[in-house]
């Protein structure tokens, strides 16, 4: 019995260990490359590279504990974002409240058409996916927008750091905090995990399967909206295709920290592993300099090893749709 | 004994880890016989069906066929060694024809380079089904056009052809619940198939749990408990109630259930049925469970009353009547809802619907309140740990430690962890739907005394038992259901318990 | 002996249940050729120019791309899984056939062949997605999506910075030509969904389609190599994203990794709205035949109602939405993931 357990645990620890080891040749691997990898200035620009990520491998991990899936976090970003942009020449601070609240109706949206419609997560999310990216080509008029000198002041806050550590770092980590008391501490994040290993049992114990799924949407959607935000006052406008390839990459960090996509096991903490090696790569190859194209291969394939490894094998007779 | 004997199983043993599901069962077929199989749910004729068909492998034991060694590691090979399985769930492809599905899998005498000659196909399909004398359906009509009834006969006409040997020698046909869905009419159409097929020397296996059915068709009959083959019958030597005595056993003494501890119910009612229904499945269900009561539910398969027991316990929803709780209506639509009133479940079965196996002891304990491990609004683990430590003792729970996964316990601790958690949740109106399925015998005493602490508590308790013995032992009173409708209500007080017999009688 | 009075009242409720479940069924079936018929009715009281021959070709031709996609698809789906792969894998086809073909990058002018290099390609990549959805026991829908990142990469990779011109005239004169006023690549796309039709509802292999999807335990008890079968409908949705793929070089004249932006959403609406389940099992080609004319007709509309075409995606999406929540059965209990 000890060691079917022991054997359990080292599997799931399988990606997690990846994940550490990765990172640290692919630090090394980069420093010897190019010296200035490691230096402070590289290394702050991992760090708001890697807060937007962040929140959004954060927000669909907690979807991915209930064995779903969230494929409009990217535009919902890109719509936060140049939302974000429009307005704040128009409202002033107030357009964060805006966007924010924007993030949290377009999760809710995905938990109720998921939920109340039984609309399977991934073409729920799908859909939901294509109708923001309309939108925000529609806000934007397809093209960039560029935010004016004038709105600069309420964006500034962005370049803020304290030592090394960004602002935006900063407040991602404190996101990932509260993710962390959600889960482990909280009736609704338990309630996620349960449903995910199994929905059937946690409905009879008397658990509020709906309301966490729609919870888990809700925050999914609402740290998207986030990114998007930071995705605008890093960059200063409103790109309506920035969040795009974030999807992925964001799914593939959650599984990289051993999130696992069927659902009921993982830890929004360790996502960070994921989502620092995923920073690393993108930011390694900047530094060398690779095109960006190999990039879309890298994460691909990065996706497909990460849930390969971390997809129970043993269980026979399992019908993988 | 000097008898023909077609197919035999000699001593099969089958373990599950946890459970014997079926220990030392022999049995012969004799070539055209028709073979009655009886026992309780659980008693192990689906295992001995799915080792037949070689969907499982025997732990022990062998087969023979024909006189030879048979151990078949697929339903194919059984099928090409003449055994045949009409399952219970219906096993046909809804959106191929009638014709596509007689021959599916078996494709090749109708196929070109991988092109179908579905007009060949269908006028084979047509002889298939002639034989059978269902001239009727029509060979190119998609099976999800079908009714019910029919797409069994279809089924059943697929076995009929499949199941076929090449040296034209005798076959069995394995026919699992075949005549639930069929009207009286069907259920006379296929006896007169069964007898056509035996009369060329073909045998057939029935399990139904309409007794009355078995008797009119079968030749002789095995009865099992407890998945052992407690006898054999000659159709001459048994009426119902016979086969129904030998398929529940002796009855166990009161002290097993420790009736003695037996508490008198409170003038208090707890919970209240008016005229409850749902549409298809129950109607006009009246009852109340008092404090510190035991009501036991009992009837057969497709009485209603599992589905009754999913109405108030929130899983599913009442379409006609009213439920009081405490003299306050309620409409449940979830069950957290009815946790909310103090009803929790027990469901039937423990792996899928009352842990989460992957989740520690502790966990799963705290699931229907955690309100009692929180401060603060949140959950704490060290008060989670401290309950389930306590649970632990109070229960003899045998786990290395309270973080131990819950789906490696084996089956009387694991329903012990779901003791704990209902105790945990304060609900005072607790459904138990057959407490002690899996269980081994030791844990089923623990779990009959800890009913007894339950209710003595003032607690009210609606059990569907996992035997009807269990049911009469542990209840105050007795609710029997047959088609959706609650037949009779007996008193089962500790000084006056009613005989299975009796019962019997208002489920059949 | 025989049963007294056999059929009791909950009985005959249950059976009464069943027969109104089959009507409603039987009605959600004739559905999307009912909102194709008042689609077509509606837009040609409202949109000028609708009802013209001249519409009608560009509808036709709009059709083309997402009729071939959707033929793939259409498998991939009826056996519950899916196939994201269209976007990357698209534009990768079309990326080097251009490259393949007399082109303003490279001097190879490999002509018919190379639509056959690059189509065969297209299938390479489904056989791979197949294999590791089936080995790997990954979801299919993740590992495509992943697949079609990586494709994406690729055709980005093959042509580096500016896509090829094609400049082979075969091309052009297949990219402009019409027989009977149909164009030649709606003809195409017709050519493919008859072979579609054909092997789904007259070889063995379609039976197998719908077997696995109504029921994988019940097949694999046939005996049926269920894993072989799957890499065959991975290999047959990499053709048609393949073929699609070629289609759209030869539309647009170049080998823009562009070309498969935005082809698989329409693809999967197309087959939803046509009424394959996306739990698997029920449907076929006839359904995403009509649910291509859905999604064409609406996009059309939209166009001649001088609607932007960003709106179109999100009314797809809409549309989706609207499709599935409609066909699947709604009990508290069902489990959705």
């Amino acid at each position: 019995m000890s060691q079917i357990k022991s054997n359990i645990l080292k599997k799931e620890n399988f990606n997690k260990i990846f994940s550490v080891a990765s990172l640290v040749i692919l630090i090394i691997f980069f420093t010897i490359m190019n010296q200035s990898f490691i230096g402070v200035y590289n290394i702050k620009n991992i760090l708001t590279d890697m807060s937007p990520l962040l929140l959004m491998a954060c927000g669909v991990s907690f979807v991915l504990f209930l064995g779903s899936i969230d494929l409009s976090m990217g535009s919902i970003a890109s719509c936060a974002a140049v939302m974000l942009t429009f307005l704040l020449e128009r409202m002033g601070p107030l357009a964060y409240v805006v966007v924010i609240l924007y993030g949290l109706a377009a999760g809710f949206l995905n938990g109720m058409l998921h939920t109340k419609l039984k609309v399977p997560s991934f073409i729920a999310t799908l859909s939901t996916q294509s109708i923001w990216q309309s939108a925000a080509y529609l806000i934007s008029g397809g093209m960039p927008m560029v935010m004016i000198p004038a709105v600069w002041p309420y964006v500034d806050w962005a370049k803020i750091s304290i030592g090394f550590l960004p602002l935006l770092f900063l407040v991602a980590a404190a996101v990932l905090a509260v993710c962390y008391v959600i889960q482990k501490k909280m009736v609704v994040g338990r309630t996620m995990l349960a449903l995910g290993t199994n929905e059937r049992a946690s409905r009879l114990i008397g658990l509020e399967v709906v309301k966490a799924k729609v919870v888990a949407f809700t925050i999914s959607g609402l740290l998207a909206a986030v990114g998007g935000i930071f995705f605008a006052v890093k960059l200063k406008s409103g790109i309506p295709t920035v969040g795009e390839q974030y999807n992925l990459m964001a799914i593939a960090s959650a599984v990289l920290g051993g999130v696992m996509l069927t659902g009921g096991k993982g830890n929004v903490l360790l996502t960070v592993l994921g989502v620092g090696l995923i920073t690393v790569i993108q930011n390694g190859m900047n530094v060398i300099a690779v095109d960006g194209f190999w990039q879309k291969i890298v994460f691909g394939l990065l996706v497909i090893i990460a849930i390969f490894m971390n997809t129970d094998k043993s269980r026979r007779n399992l019908v993988v749709k | 004994m000097g008898k023909e004997v077609l197919f035999s199983a000699q001593n099969i043993t089958k373990q599950y880890p946890g459970t014997l599901a079926l220990s030392n069962v022999s049995l012969e077929i004799e070539p055209g016989k028709v073979v009655g199989l009886v026992g309780e749910n659980g008693a192990g004729k689906s295992t001995l069906l799915k080792i037949i068909m070689g969907i499982e492998h025997p732990t022990e034991g062998g087969m023979k066929m024909h006189g030879e060694t048979y151990h078949p590691q697929s339903p194919i090979e059984a099928n090409k060694q003449g055994i045949g399985m009409v399952f219970q769930e219906q096993s046909l492809i809804q959106n191929l024809t009638v014709g596509q599905n007689i021959f599916f899998g078996q494709e090749e005498n109708y196929t070109r380079f991988g092109i179908l000659n579905k007009k060949k196909m269908y006028e084979d399909a047509k002889e298939v089904m002639n034989a059978v004398e269902l001239e009727h359906i029509r060979a190119d009509k998609k099976v999800s056009t079908l009714d019910f009834a029919t797409r069994q006969m279809v089924e059943i006409a697929k076995v009929f052809h499949v199941a076929k040997r090449e040296d034209g020698k005798g076959c069995v046909i394995l026919l699992d619940e075949p005549t639930s869905v069929l009207n009286e009419g069907e259920v006379q159409n296929l006896f007169k198939n069964v007898r056509k097929m035996t009369a060329k020397g073909n045998s057939v296996v029935f399990i139904s749990h309409r007794l009355d059915e078995v008797l009119e068709i079968s030749d002789y009959i095995y009865v099992f408990k407890d998945g052992k083959n407690v006898c054999e019958l000659d159709r001459k030597d048994a009426d119902e109630d016979i086969l129904y005595e030998k398929m529940v056993g002796k009855t166990a003494s009161g002290e097993y259930y420790q009736i003695h501890r037996q508490t008198k119910p409170q003038a208090e009612v707890l919970m209240e049925a008016k005229g409850l229904g749902m549409r298809g499945y129950f109607r006009n269900i009246n009852f109340s469970l008092h404090k510190g009561e035991v009501v036991g539910i009992c009837g057969v398969v497709g009485s209603g009353k599992e589905e009754l027991c999913g109405v108030i316990c929130g899983d599913e929803e009442a379409t006609s009547g009213s439920l009081f709780v405490r003299g306050k209506e309620v409409h449940l639509k979830h069950p957290y809802q009815a946790l909310a009133q103090g009803i929790l479940s027990i469901p039937k079965e423990r792996r899928e619907e009352s842990v989460i196996e992957d989740k520690t002891i502790y966990e799963n304990i705290s699931m229907s309140n955690y309100k009692k491990v929180s401060s603060n609004g949140l959950i704490s683990s060290e008060k989670e740990k401290q309950q389930a430590e306590a649970y632990l003792k109070e229960l003899a729970i045998k786990a290395p430690s309270i973080s131990q996964q819950v789906g490696f316990l084996s089956g009387g601790n694991a329903q012990k962890v779901v003791f704990a958690r209902i105790l945990a949740s304060d609900a005072d109106i607790l459904l138990l739907n057959h407490p002690t399925r899996g269980v081994d015998i030791g844990a089923k005493g623990e779990i009959y005394s800890l009913i007894r602490d339950i209710t003595a508590q003032g607690k009210g308790v609606i059990v569907l038992g996992d035997t009807l013995d269990e049911c009469i032992g542990l209840s105050n009173r007795l609710l029997v259901m047959k088609d959706g409708e609650i037949t009779k209500e007996l008193d089962a007080s500790a000084d006056h318990k009613p005989e299975q017999v009796d019962i019997v009688k208002y489920m059949m | 002996m025989g049963q007294m009075e056999n059929t009791s009242q909950i009985a005959k409720e249950f059976a009464e249940e069943m027969e109104k479940k089959n009507r409603k069924e039987k009605i959600t079936n004739w559905m999307p050729v009912g909102i194709l018929v008042f689609l077509i009715v509606m837009l040609s009281v409202v949109a000028d120019g609708f009802l013209t021959m001249y519409n009608f070709r560009s509808i036709l031709s709009q059709l083309s791309i997402l009729l071939v996609m959707s033929m793939g698809l259409t498998f991939v789906i009826l056996i519950g899984g899916t196939d994201l792969s269209g976007e990357g894998l698209g534009g990768f086809v079309g990326a080097i056939v251009s490259l393949m073909v007399l082109n303003t990058k490279t001097s190879l002018d490999l002509g018919v062949l190379a639509i056959l290099i690059a189509v065969a390609a297209g299938v390479a990549v489904g056989i791979i997605s197949g294999l590791i959805h089936v080995k790997g026991m990954l979801p299919s829908f993740m590992v495509t999506y992943a697949i079609s990142s990586v494709m994406a990469g690729f055709a980005v990779l093959s042509y580096k910075g500016t896509p090829a011109m094609i400049q082979d005239e075969f091309f052009t004169a297949l990219s402009q030509g019409s027989l009977l006023g149909i164009p030649y690549l709606t003809l195409i796309a017709l050519v493919i969904f008859l072979i579609s039709y054909f092997l789904l509802e007259h070889t063995r292999f379609g039976s197998y389609v719908y077997a696995i999807g109504d029921n994988e335990g019940v097949a694999r008890n046939t005996g049926i190599n269920i894993e072989k079968v799957k890499i065959k409908i991975f290999a047959w949705s990499g053709f048609c994203i393949g073929v699609a793929g070629v289609m759209g070089a030869i539309r647009v004249g170049r080998g823009d990794v562009s070309i498969g932006t935005g082809t698989v959403f329409p693809a999967i609406t197309a087959v939803v709205v046509g009424g394959t389940s996306l739990s698997g099992g029920k449907g076929g080609v006839l359904n995403s035949l009509v649910g291509a004319f859905i999604v064409t007709v609406v996009n059309n509309g939209l166009i001649l109602l001088g609607v932007s075409t960003y709106v179109q995606s999100a009314v797809q999406g809409l549309i989706i939405i609207a499709a599935v929540a409609l066909s699947v059965s709604k009990g508290n209990k069902e489990i959705v993931k």
